[in-house]
């Protein structure tokens, strides 16, 4: 069993990077085989909307997207985590989110992992970057588990919030416990677009 | 195995109804029992927020929320239905939403139960709305299952829309496809609350 943690901040070794080691380590702890993917210093290019990826599930852009692809598909669960930038998640965020469109093919897509946040801010917007993780986990059909979000200045004033570091360990097993259910959406129902009464009637 | 849908909408027969019916007939046929609740004619206030609920798990005002409170913890399944009045949920929604704080003790609790959500919108406010009532479900350990969003003005006017109308009676059909799975979150691992770093560290 894979749980992946992606690290949407561009910084090494900051909170949002405590906090994913925090959950990968309880869900290696529980058996788990864990790896930590960090935005920073890759080249994550941003999707071009040339719906290239229709009908093939694979992304024309030659960037290290396509390694993360690769890894988010052989992963049995995965942990979005992101600091707050102007009251929402990170571009970087973003990015990968949005080049995961090509992950909506029958072969190739994110239907059934387990799916954590985490969310780190110092001021407002955790909340808006909790919605939009939770609504991109469940249109893309993964199962969510619970998400962590904390106000913190400095790693070390996270690693002294007692129970904000349960709280992660708790979500690494959860990812661990979730997976081990095996939980498959039924398949025949299939979801989007994303409304009606617009160029869809 | 039971499923509930609610209306939010001060008009009977409006669009959130026609849509709560097609899903619930969809529900329906595939051998549930269902029933939809309209919040029309009904007298529900507003939270008190005078947290007499967290000793108890049970409201103290007696209004005819909790009648709905019986509703919510015998379905199995709940489809919450709003229009979009200034650009996110009706207020009757969000005075549902906020009462339902109350259910928190596990044995009146909305854990595991299945998550549809219907909105319906004149213009703009249908994503907010969604994100809203999906991090609403998950945080409750529901299991969210998709969402129909549609744009009608007038009463009767999704009634023309018939990839919607098929959409939602398949929304009805993926609940009772998901009630019938009985999946269990590990509630043991899913504390609240999910925010650190303020009152709790």
């Amino acid at each position: 069993m894979k749980i992946l943690g992606i690290s949407g901040s561009p910084r090494k070794e900051g909170n949002t990077v405590t906090m994913l080691n925090e959950a990968l380590g309880a869900a290696q702890s529980d058996g788990a085989e864990v790896e930590l993917y960090s935005v920073s210093g890759k080249n994550l290019q941003p999707c071009d909307g040339c719906w290239g990826c229709r009908g093939t599930g694979e992304c024309h852009i030659q960037d290290d997207m396509q390694e993360l692809y690769e890894k988010m598909l052989g992963a049995d669960g995965i942990i979005f985590g992101t600091p707050i930038y102007f009251w929402g998640m990170t571009a970087q965020a973003k990015t990968v989110m949005d080049r995961t469109i090509a992950l909506g093919h029958p072969e190739r897509n994110l239907a059934n992992k387990v799916a954590g946040v985490v969310a780190v801010c110092g001021s407002l917007g955790l909340v808006d970057a909790l919605k939009d993780f939770s609504y991109y986990i469940i249109q893309r059909r993964m199962l969510p588990a619970f998400q962590v979000s904390a106000y913190a200045g400095s790693p070390d004033e996270l690693k002294k919030m007692e129970k904000c570091m349960q709280a992660l360990k708790d979500l690494g097993r959860q990812m661990v416990a979730l997976v081990k259910m095996d939980f498959k959406y039924p398949a025949e129902f299939v979801r989007g677009p994303g409304a009606f009464g617009t160029h869809t009637k | 195995m039971k499923i509930l849908a609610i209306s939010c909408s001060p008009r009977s027969q409006g669009n959130t109804e026609i849509l709560l019916n097609e899903a619930l007939q969809g529900a329906q046929q595939d051998g549930a029992e269902v029933e939809l609740y309209s919040v029309v004619g009904k007298n529900i206030a507003p939270c008190l927020a005078c947290r007499a609920c967290v000793e108890e798990g049970v409201c103290v005002q007696k209004d005819d929320m909790q009648d709905l409170f019986d509703k919510m913890l015998e379905a199995d399944g709940i489809i919450l239905g709003t229009p979009v009045h200034v650009y996110t949920m009706a207020s009757q929604c969000k005075t549902i939403m906020e009462r339902t704080t109350s259910l928190r003790n596990p044995e009146r609790s909305l854990a595991n139960k299945v998550g549809g959500i219907v909105v319906t919108a004149g213009s703009l406010g249908c994503i907010g709305a969604v994100k809203d009532l999906y991090f609403y479900m998950a945080t409750r350990r529901m299991l969210p299952v998709n969402y129909i969003a549609a744009y009608g003005l007038n009463k009767g006017d999704v009634k023309s829309l018939e990839q919607c109308l098929k959409a939602t009676r398949n929304l009805g059909r993926l609940m009772v496809a998901v009630v019938k799975m009985n999946f269990r979150y590990p509630l043991e691992l899913m504390g609240m609350p999910i925010g650190y770093g303020t009152w709790t560290k």
